[in-house]
């Protein structure tokens, strides 16, 4: 059988379930690609994490719901907002791009952000979900 | 163009392959094959997961892709409707990339000749 490609899941799988209850995980991986799929719940929260990873290039969308409501997410899927924020008038030249970005509730506002982490975004949900 | 590998075989696995030819023929078709075998199992694999996307946002990942770059009215419908569509589409583009190169990949082993294994 071939080694599947080391993706560094079973640290993100060991802290979702330190940090996390209800913990669900979902893991598919093969020598040239790896995914993750966690959702569980942080108090009243639910924390819904996917990473897919292959020697090219690492994909993510982390979420965090409150009921139904969107109230934070992360990811580095291209969408229009985020294209036009990074790109401006030459957005359309770029739409393969990864951009990762922050969504606020609801989807808005959209922040352009330094590329984030698995870890990272469980690590920091305390300070994430924190009143401002 | 051909390589040389070295390959280790227990005893009386090489026992049975020299009931089937030369080891020198047997095994480059068996690797073949089996190339062949796990290129066709990714490749539906792949074309089953990306199936679903599509069947979800009633689009392939390509038009999918290009509205939610390039269409306003369409990626503020998608953000109400389905807020979570990028855990959706990280996904899916694996899938639509792994289709291509799967193909790419079962093409290039049926092309590549396989050694006769009928006793000259």
């Amino acid at each position: 059988m071939a080694q599947t490609l080391d993706a560094g899941f079973a640290d993100i799988i060991a802290l979702a379930r330190a940090r996390l209850t209800q913990v669900r995980v979902e893991e598919d991986s093969e020598a040239d690609r790896a995914i993750l799929a966690i959702e569980g719940r942080f108090g009243e929260y639910r924390v819904v994490l996917k990473e897919v990873i292959n020697p090219q290039r690492r994909r993510y969308a982390y979420y965090v719901l409150q009921g139904e409501r969107l109230i934070l997410g992360f990811d580095n899927h291209a969408d229009r907002t985020a294209l036009r924020l990074k790109y401006g008038d030459a957005f359309t030249s770029h739409i393969f791009d990864l951009v990762p970005h922050r969504h606020g509730p609801d989807k808005t506002p959209t922040i352009l952000t330094e590329p984030w982490d698995a870890v990272r975004f469980l690590e920091d949900l305390d300070v994430l979900l924190a009143p401002e | 163009m051909t390589s040389k590998v070295t390959i280790a075989l227990q005893d009386n696995m090489l026992e049975l392959v020299q009931t089937l030819g030369e080891p020198a023929t047997v095994v480059p078709a068996a690797v073949r094959r089996y190339v062949v075998d796990r290129s066709l199992q990714r490749l539906e694999a792949a074309e089953e997961r990306e199936r679903t996307y599509a069947q979800r946002y009633e689009m392939d990942y390509a038009t999918f892709n290009r509205r939610v770059t390039l269409d306003e009215a369409y990626l503020d419908r998608l953000n109400h409707e389905h807020p979570l569509w990028e855990s959706d589409a990280i996904e899916w583009a694996q899938w639509a990339e792994e289709v291509e190169l799967w193909h790419k990949r079962l093409t290039q082993a049926l092309q590549t000749s396989s050694p006769s294994l009928v006793p000259a």
